[in-house]
């Protein structure tokens, strides 16, 4: 019973530090340059060695329980062909995981791996977004919102949120993505889409609307935007300027 | 009258006896049911369709921007797809969702609508730069062409291509949905430990830095302000919130190994992800809820759909 655990716990161990090396960029020039970083390397390799050798121990002296593992679904009857299936898949999932790579179909579900230290964000926050005019009044186009079902003021469910994402953020900057919303947009009866920036105070929780186009121009241009800067049409550009 | 020892063994062995009779493994040998493995067909025949038939691919080849991701395909197989065989397998992979739905055809059109649906969303992809939702139906669509998913509640079953096994809660439609569920502990495990790994980044992680940065910047995007308009609390403040989110997400994440040993907490499991979705939903990342929701039919019981269904041995 003893030995389940300690098995457990040298896999978890080996596994923990080997994936740990393996997904080091630039592991090459840490160990040149940090001696506490080559401390770190030898000591892990050190520890995979022995963790390794107790499991191949293991597994000679027939303590280990994988190959119950093994036996058992070797045992299993479902088709062999799902068998074969399970085994490929699982063994691509495990090596994209190990390296913290993915090659569809394989991935390593890397959600939100990226690391970001926590910060003091300047207590407002500027957002570019298009609106348009209608009866004297500006109508903000929230594309995230079109892409919740039930939410959306524009379009129907076959724009769905990774078409919103992508619009929203990812490709956000091309003109192609502003021409795409704009013929989008004509389609429903709105001929001009502007570039304006929305503001959220933190501190005081309130969120304003500012339409002025020059203001989003300079803005655009000068702000460190999430997923970078919005796509601006020329028409704006030189209607600020006309006003300067 | 037992010393700690004695009883701390006494209940190590107990629960190694419980994992031995209720491992993912063991598991796929009990009673399944016939019509939860249907209800999962048309589940994520739906869910395709939902993909299939946005408007994506369009925008997606208009606007042609490269996402920097890879897939294992030849070079000369991603071009003859992205240059010939995109608009073909969008129609293709719409009409035979439909199939798949109405169980229809069902063992001839799984092969083809597995290939069509795997190719299209290779070249999909390969255009983003971003992990989606869909990147996890393909396997499940793969694993139902090994099944025998359209005994029930199909078309196949009412013009008689298709005969039930005469016991509806036979083992056959239990594995699969076992898989399946193995399928989504991958996915949360994996989610969890790429958050941990390499073990010295993992320590920041759970110090809440990218919680805050996600919440933050997608604050005027998010479903929160749809709804409510003002930020619940200063997000610029508040460290300790969102080290708590980010340790509580990695716990949530990790947790769904358990899946592989036990059944017994799979309500449990689901609530905290539903919880964790919710959440995200409303911070601002949307698109995990609906797939979660798909995944999950494996988490309920095949005992309750055998109440629901009335299915007899």
């Amino acid at each position: 019973m003893k030995s389940v655990f300690k098995e457990c716990a040298l896999w978890i161990i080996l596994l923990a530090l080997l994936m740990s090396l393996l997904q080091t960029e630039q592991l090459s020039y840490y160990y040149h340059t940090l001696s506490l970083f080559r401390i770190y390397v030898w000591i892990s390799i050190a520890v995979i060695l022995i963790s390794g050798f107790l499991l191949f121990r293991m597994l000679a002296r027939k303590e280990s329980f994988i190959p119950l593992v093994i036996q058992k679904f070797k045992s299993l009857s479902i088709p062999q062909g799902a068998k074969v299936l399970i085994v490929i898949v699982l063994f691509g999932n495990l090596v994209a995981i190990g390296l913290g790579k993915s090659w569809y179909p394989f991935y390593d579900v890397g959600m939100f791996r990226w690391l970001t230290p926590f910060q003091n964000y300047n207590k407002e926050l500027h957002q570019l977004k298009y609106y348009y005019w209608k009866d004297g009044n500006y109508k903000i186009v929230d594309l995230r919102k079109e892409g919740a079902p039930g939410f959306a003021n524009h379009f129907g469910w076959r724009y769905t949120e990774d078409l919103m994402f992508s619009m929203r953020f990812r490709v956000r900057g091309e003109q192609k993505t502003f021409e795409y919303l704009s013929s989008l947009m004509e389609e429903r009866g709105v001929d001009t889409l502007w570039a304006g920036v929305q503001t959220v105070n933190f501190e005081t929780r309130e969120v304003s609307f500012d339409p002025d186009i020059c203001n989003a121009v300079h803005l655009n241009q000068t702000l460190t935007q999430y997923y970078g800067p919005l796509y601006i049409p020329d028409y704006q550009i030189s209607r600020c300027h006309d006003q300067k | 009258m037992f010393s700690p020892v004695i009883k701390r063994d006494y209940v190590l062995l107990r629960m190694l006896n419980k994992i031995k009779e209720e491992n993912i493994l063991s598991r796929m040998e009990k009673p399944g049911s016939a019509h939860q493995l249907a209800l999962f067909r048309i589940i994520l025949g739906l869910e395709i369709g939902y993909v299939t038939w946005s408007n994506i691919f369009r925008f997606t080849a208009y606007v042609a921007v490269p996402g920097g991701t890879q897939n294992i395909f030849p070079e000369f197989l991603n071009q003859w797809i992205d240059a010939i065989a995109v608009p073909y397998l969008i129609v293709i992979t719409q009409v035979l969702c439909i199939f798949l739905v109405l169980g229809l055809l069902t063992r001839v059109i799984l092969p083809l609508l597995f290939t069509s649906f795997f190719f299209l969303f290779s070249w999909y992809y390969v255009s983003h730069n971003a992990p989606i939702p869909w990147l996890y139906i393909w396997f499940p669509l793969l694993l139902l062409n090994f099944t025998k998913c359209s005994d029930v509640l199909s078309l196949d079953r009412i013009i008689k291509l298709q005969r039930p096994l005469p016991d509806l809660r036979a083992k056959d439609y239990r594995w699969p949905m076992e898989v399946v569920a193995g399928w989504l502990s991958y996915i949360y495990v994996a989610a969890g430990l790429s958050k941990l790994l390499p073990i010295y980044k993992g320590w920041y992680w759970l110090q809440g830095g990218t919680s805050q940065e996600i919440m933050y910047n997608r604050y005027l995007d998010s479903m929160y302000f749809y709804l409510f308009e003002k930020p619940l609390f200063d997000y610029t403040e508040y460290h300790w919130v969102f080290a708590i989110l980010a340790i509580a997400s990695v716990m949530v994440e990790l947790a769904c190994i358990i899946i592989l040993f036990t059944h017994r907490y799979n309500a449990a499991i689901f609530a905290m992800l539903l919880g964790m979705h919710l959440f995200l939903y409303l911070a601002g990342v949307m698109g995990f809820l609906q797939l979660m929701l798909v995944l999950s039919v494996s988490l309920v019981q095949p005992a309750f759909f055998n109440r629901l269904f009335k299915e007899q041995s």
